[in-house]
């Protein structure tokens, strides 16, 4: 063998290596669809937090290569496989909601308890798209993975997806992120097809002002009462209630600061990447994905739906004066807190003095809890 | 121009034509083993031969071509699995290797036989690095040795076999399996569910009502002791509206969380006296004593 045969041979093996010689339409498929998500999230200020990681996530788990590298997300040893072992053992969801907990105010809820259970209707919609989801051929476990979307919470998607079933976990993680940020999008068409314009127009009492005392409690009282009923909820309810406790309590100040500042914000670096990353398009291009979406939608229509009626259904209990409007409603999914700002959004369309931003805090907030519940139920029945 | 488009159309094809394998072989994995077949499954050809299961554990396809199998730990070059389509695993599948000692009979047939005991292994394709391996050692015919859990849990010698299929058959794939045989359509499931999570949040509803009336009674009780003046001007209380009520709220949580402007100077009207210490003298502050500049003796004047 000469000189230049050796050259050409070393030449040819290296082109081997490139990600021109892997690369398949489905790369680049999914490429272009992690481009759509960047410019989604810079130009339209859609969820700039989750799509700028998911969408160069999944550049990055799409730029082929030669096996055997230990360079991809599925290979063991490789970087980014230990960074996904977070998300396939459920180590990030909980994390979040620790940031989640020690964000949020509960005020709203602790003032008006009533919206607790605005919170539980809007749930419907995981189980509307569980029914759904076995009628079109999905298994048990499958079905109650891709109903999950339907709580419109990302981290509790991934966790039980990632329990139930883990080849479908990237596909209903993109698909619950997408809709959350399109909630703005999906929800007042149903919003406002369901609800007259006097009931859009309806005021509701201020929220009473809650004492440290009551705020303190909460979370307390939260963790024992939800997962006593419900075990299999605890590593996401009980970091909930935990980051709230921090955050109330007042004497962790420091604790708190760190875990809805940079404990959040790295874990969701992480998962955001990673879940990207892992849609591949050997995995993710599949007649399943698109079903996943179709049902991802239905789930969001449903529990709109379900939010928006128990509204209504409510309000005819209620004295007058003590109504409900059936504008937060839809903020019983727990998109926090771009449900509650479209309620506030459409209420201002029709009443400029009519804040209903507060007030759909509460169901907002409910619903995080409502659809760790639900996760937990699902894990308990189907795992 | 021309060739640049013929540049990119001869990429794309290569591109769309390329099978785009991008997994590891360590994800592969032995998952069962049978080696006195004699009711067991049957090869191709009918015939009751030893067998070994194996699974990719990974999310994504792996291609086991050209990895070795072996009973010898001196030999790990003793069958060489062949280069073919099937020996691409889809993600969480298996495949069956049959030890009739006849690899003409298919890509699938080794080319050496299992003895009831023994020892199993499989190499990566460089025949160094071991993947994984299992010894064996079976007492009566009709029993695996298979992992408890699909690719990572303990070996066990079990009278029952699941050739193909997932090793883990008891709890797991029962419930899912009742679900489907009593309730296909889901209504069941979705009711209980939703009526639980229906409780647990009707529960947390009933106890903070409870509490909110316990504290507003206490409040009120408090009130009505101190504030009794306060009664007489109720008709002089207004009702604000919804944007001082947000002003208000913004400020006491701008104050609360410290984000007010702080200023660092002290505003008085008291007259500030600046008494004179040598210790803040400027002269006392100098290394060296400022000379006077001789002048030039030779300059003209």
């Amino acid at each position: 063998m000469s000189f230049f045969e050796f050259l050409l041979q070393r030449f040819e093996q290296f082109f081997q290596y490139t990600a021109f010689a892997n690369m398949t339409l489905g790369h680049i498929v999914m490429i272009s669809i992690g481009l759509i998500f960047i410019y989604l999230a810079i130009a339209k200020d859609y969820e700039p937090l989750l799509l700028v990681p998911i969408g160069f996530g999944m550049i990055v788990g799409n730029i082929p290569f030669y096996p055997g590298l230990k360079l991809g997300i599925y290979e063991t040893g490789s970087v980014m496989n230990y960074l996904y072992f977070g998300v396939i053992q459920g180590v990030y969801p909980p994390l979040i909601f620790l940031g989640i907990g020690a964000m949020t105010d509960f005020s709203a809820l602790i003032s008006n308890p009533k919206l607790f259970l605005i919170g539980a209707a809007a749930q419907i919609g995981i189980f509307g798209a569980y029914m759904v989801s076995l009628a079109l051929g999905f298994s048990p476990q499958e079905a109650g993975a891709i109903g999950i979307i339907g709580g419109a919470d990302g981290p509790t998607a991934i966790f039980l997806s990632s329990k139930l079933a883990p080849d479908l976990m990237g596909a209903i993680a993109v698909s619950a992120y997408s809709y959350m940020a399109l909630v703005p999008v999906i929800q007042p068409p149903i919003m406002r097809l369901l609800t007259s314009k006097k009931e859009r127009l309806i005021r509701m009492k201020p929220p009473r002002a809650v004492s440290k005392r009551e705020k303190i409690l909460f979370p307390i009282i939260g963790i024992l009462l939800t997962c006593f009923i419900v075990p299999s909820g605890l590593p996401l309810l009980g970091m909930l209630f935990f980051g709230n406790l921090l955050k109330e309590s007042g004497v962790t100040k420091r604790l708190a600061d760190t875990a809805k500042g940079p404990l959040i914000d790295i874990v969701t670096i992480l998962i955001g990447l990673t879940v990207g990353a892992s849609t591949q398009a050997t995995t993710f291009l599949t007649t399943k994905s698109v079903g996943i979406f179709a049902l991802g939608a239905a789930s969001f229509v449903i529990a709109t739906f379900g939010g928006v009626m128990f509204c209504k259904i409510l309000n005819l209990f209620l004295k007058p004066g003590r109504k409900i409007n059936p504008l937060i409603g839809n903020a019983g999914v727990s998109a926090v807190p771009d449900s509650a700002r479209v309620s506030q959004m459409i209420g201002q369309q029709y009443d400029k003095t009519n804040h209903l931003l507060m007030h759909a805090m509460g169901p907002n907030v409910a619903g995080v809890i409502g659809s760790a519940v639900a996760a937990g139920i699902m894990l308990s029945f189907l795992y | 121009m021309n060739q640049i488009i013929k540049f990119i159309l001869l990429l794309s094809s290569i591109m769309l034509f390329r099978p785009g394998f991008s997994q590891n072989q360590t994800d592969i994995c032995i998952n069962e083993v049978m080696t006195i077949n004699s009711n067991g499954p049957i090869d191709n050809f009918g015939h009751h031969v030893a067998w070994i299961e194996i699974f990719n554990s990974s999310y994504g396809s792996v291609n086991i071509a050209n990895m070795y199998l072996t009973d010898d730990v001196n030999n790990p070059r003793k069958y060489q699995l062949p280069i073919d389509n099937r020996m691409v695993l889809s993600p969480r599948s298996y495949c069956l290797f049959y030890f009739d000692g006849n690899s003409e009979h298919g890509v699938f047939h080794s080319n050496f036989k299992l003895d009831s005991t023994g020892f199993i292994a499989l190499y990566a394709s460089n025949a160094t690095t071991l993947i994984d391996s299992v010894s064996f050692s079976f007492s009566k015919a009709d029993q695996t040795c298979a992992r408890s859990i699909d690719g990572e849990g303990d070996w066990v010698v079990s009278d029952s076999y699941t050739p193909g299929q997932t090793n883990e058959t008891e709890s797991k794939i029962k419930t899912a399996e009742l679900f489907v045989q009593y309730d296909p359509i889901g209504i069941g499931m979705a009711l209980v569910a939703f009526s639980v999570v229906m409780c647990a949040l009707a529960l947390l509803y009933f106890m903070f009502k409870l509490l909110s009336n316990l504290f507003q009674t206490k409040v009120t009780v408090k009130n009505k002791k101190e504030s009794i003046l306060a009664v007489s001007n109720q008709d002089d209380i207004q009702v604000l509206s919804g944007e001082i009520n947000a002003a208000i709220a913004l400020a006491i949580h701008l104050y609360r969380n410290e984000m007010h402007d702080h200023e660092e100077a002290v505003i008085t009207i008291k007259k500030v006296t600046k008494t004179y210490s040598p210790w803040s003298s400027k002269l006392y502050m100098l290394r060296q004593t400022p000379n006077k500049p001789v002048q030039n003796p030779f300059k003209r004047k």
